[in-house]
C-alpha cells in the first residue's frame, strides 16, 4: 500500500517536472505559463465569487447529467435484463450513442436547446451507454447465477428487481460511479466550452482563451482535474461506506 | 404423474427420449444416471422450464432443491426464504428453520453459514414453497458423508409430514437406495432400468444389496 502511494507520488512529481522542463524549452508565456504563475492564478480563482458560481453551475450540470443517465440506465437495463425484445430494441440505440461524435452532438443540441441545457444533455448521452452496459453486465451475471432459482420458484418481476437485481448491481455500479462521474465532468466541461455556457467552468475557460489569459486557462484546467479527483474520491468513499453498512 | 413420449433434442443431438412413464404420487422416485444422461433435463421438463416434445400430466405445482443452495448473498436466511415464498407463508419460516436445525439463525447471512447449513436453508425453502411435486437435483452431491447422511435423514423426515411426490436426481447409488422408493436409470438420454426399492429404512453407511443391479444398469456392465 505504502509502495503504491510512493509510485503515485512519483508520477505526480514526474508530471510537475515535465511541466517545468516544457516551460523552459518553450519559453513563451502565451503558449505555456509557468507552474508558479498558474499556482498564483489558482489562488486568485479560489478567492473570487465568479469562480465558485461557475464551479457550482458545472457541478450541478454534471450531477444532473449523471443522475438522469443513472435513472435511465437502471430503468432500461432492468427492462432489458427481463426481456430479450427490449434488449434487442436498445442494442442499436446504445451502439449509435456510443459511437456518435460528442462535438457533433453538442453542435446539434445547441440548435435545439439552450446553452445551459446542451452540456447536460450531451453528458447524459455519453454517460448513459457506459452506465447501461455496466448495469446490464452485472444484471446478466445475477441472472446467470439466480435465473433458474427465480424461474423454479416463479419469483415476481418486482421482487426480482428490488430484492435481486438492484442489490446485486449496486456494488459494481458504485465501484464504477467515480470514474463515470469524472468522465461526465469532462464531457460537461467540453460542452460548456463549445456552448459558452454562462456561469460554468467551461464558459470561463473559453473566456480565458479568447482574452489570452493563459495562466487563468491553465488554472481552470487544473481546478477541473482536481474537481474530477474529488468526485472520484467521494464516490469511492461513499461506496466503501455503503459496503460496510451492508455488511 | 404421467410422462408421455418425452423427447428433448438440441439440434441433431437427442438429449432425452423416454418411453411412457407413470410415477406414483406421494412417493420418492430417484432418477439415476451419470453426467449427460439427461437427468436434469428431465427435472426441468417436469418443472415446465424446458421446451420439449411429449407431455407431463399431474406434476401440479413444483418446488426445486438445487445442487448449489443458490442463496442470495445480500439477504439474510429469512430474507432468502421470503424472496421465493408468498407473503402468506412468511409466518411459517421460523418454525421451518427450527425444523431444519437453524433456529435462531434467521438474521445470519449466507457467508456466515457452513456448506451444510446453506443446504439446510435450501431444504427449508424447497419444503416451505407450496408444491405438489418436489424436484431435487443432486442436492447432496457436494457434501461430506456424515453431512450427506444427516441431510438425507432430514429430507426423509420432512417428506413424511406431507408425502409429496418427489423426483430425486442423483448419480450416487447409495443416496438413491437410502432415500427413494423407486429408481429409474438413465443412460445417454434413454431409460435403461426401472427398479422398485421398497419401503424399508436403510443405513447410509452400510452396503445395500440393491446397489449391485443399479450399478450394473448405470454403467452398462454385463451381469456376472
Amino acid at each position: 500500500m505504502k509502495k503504491n502511494l510512493l509510485f503515485s507520488a512519483l508520477a505526480i512529481v514526474a508530471m510537475w517536472l515535465t511541466w517545468i522542463a516544457a516551460y523552459f524549452i518553450v519559453r513563451n508565456d502565451y503558449l505555456l505559463p509557468s507552474f508558479w504563475e498558474t499556482c498564483g492564478e489558482i489562488g486568485r480563482q479560489l478567492v473570487g465569487a465568479a469562480f465558485w458560481r461557475a464551479f457550482a453551475g458545472t457541478l450541478l450540470r454534471t450531477l444532473a447529467a449523471f443522475g438522469l443517465a443513472l435513472a435511465l440506465a437502471v430503468a432500461l437495463a432492468c427492462c432489458a435484463a427481463l426481456s430479450g425484445a427490449v434488449r434487442a430494441f436498445f442494442a442499436p440505440v446504445v451502439s449509435v450513442l456510443r459511437t456518435v461524435p460528442t462535438m457533433a452532438v453538442i453542435l446539434i443540441l445547441l440548435l435545439w436547446t439552450s446553452h445551459a441545457v446542451a452540456p447536460v444533455l450531451v453528458s447524459l448521452l455519453v454517460l448513459f451507454p457506459a452506465l447501461y452496459a455496466a448495469l446490464l453486465a452485472s444484471l446478466d451475471e445475477a441472472k446467470e447465477h439466480y435465473g433458474l432459482l427465480c424461474r423454479a420458484f416463479k419469483v415476481s418481476a418486482p421482487r426480482k428487481i428490488f430484492k435481486l437485481y438492484l442489490p446485486a448491481v449496486a456494488p459494481s455500479v458504485l465501484a464504477q460511479a467515480g470514474s463515470i462521474l469524472s468522465m461526465g465532468l469532462k464531457i460537461t466541461v467540453s460542452g460548456e466550452v463549445l456552448a459558452q455556457t454562462f456561469r460554468s467552468l467551461g464558459g470561463a475557460m473559453q473566456d480565458a482563451q479568447l482574452g489570452l489569459e493563459i495562466p487563468r486557462l491553465f488554472a481552470l484546467t487544473v481546478l477541473v482535474v482536481l474537481l474530477g479527483f474529488l468526485l472520484e474520491g467521494g464516490c469511492l468513499l461513499l461506496s466503501k461506506c455503503i459496503v460496510r453498512w451492508r455488511e | 404423474m404421467k410422462l408421455t413420449a418425452i423427447r428433448k433434442t438440441y439440434g441433431e443431438r437427442v438429449a432425452l427420449a423416454l418411453p411412457d412413464l407413470e410415477l406414483e404420487a406421494g412417493r420418492i422416485t430417484a432418477i439415476l444416471g451419470e453426467s449427460g444422461a439427461g437427468k436434469t433435463t428431465l427435472l426441468n421438463i417436469v418443472a415446465g422450464m424446458t421446451a420439449h416434445a411429449g407431455s407431463v400430466e399431474g406434476a401440479g405445482e413444483t418446488s426445486y432443491l438445487f445442487q448449489d443452495p443458490k442463496l442470495l448473498p445480500h439477504l439474510t436466511v429469512e430474507g432468502n426464504l421470503r424472496f421465493v415464498l408468498p407473503k402468506a407463508l412468511w409466518g411459517a419460516i421460523p418454525a421451518m428453520l427450527g425444523r431444519v436445525g437453524l433456529a435462531g439463525r434467521e438474521t445470519s447471512r449466507p457467508r456466515e453459514l457452513s456448506g451444510g447449513e446453506k443446504q439446510r436453508v435450501a431444504i427449508a425453502r424447497a419444503f416451505l414453497y407450496p408444491h405438489d411435486t418436489l424436484l431435487m437435483d443432486e442436492p447432496f452431491s457436494s457434501l461430506g458423508l456424515s453431512l450427506k447422511k444427516s441431510l438425507i435423514a432430514l429430507t426423509k423426515d420432512l417428506w413424511r409430514e406431507r408425502r409429496q411426490t418427489v423426483l430425486f436426481v442423483t448419480h450416487d447409488v447409495r443416496e438413491a437406495v437410502c432415500l427413494a422408493h423407486r429408481a429409474i436409470v438413465l443412460r445417454q438420454g434413454t431409460l435403461c432400468g426401472d427398479f422398485a426399492l421398497g419401503e424399508e429404512e436403510r443405513d447410509f453407511f452400510a452396503p445395500q444389496p440393491m446397489e449391485a443391479p443399479l450399478i450394473r444398469a448405470l454403467t452398462a456392465a454385463e451381469a456376472p
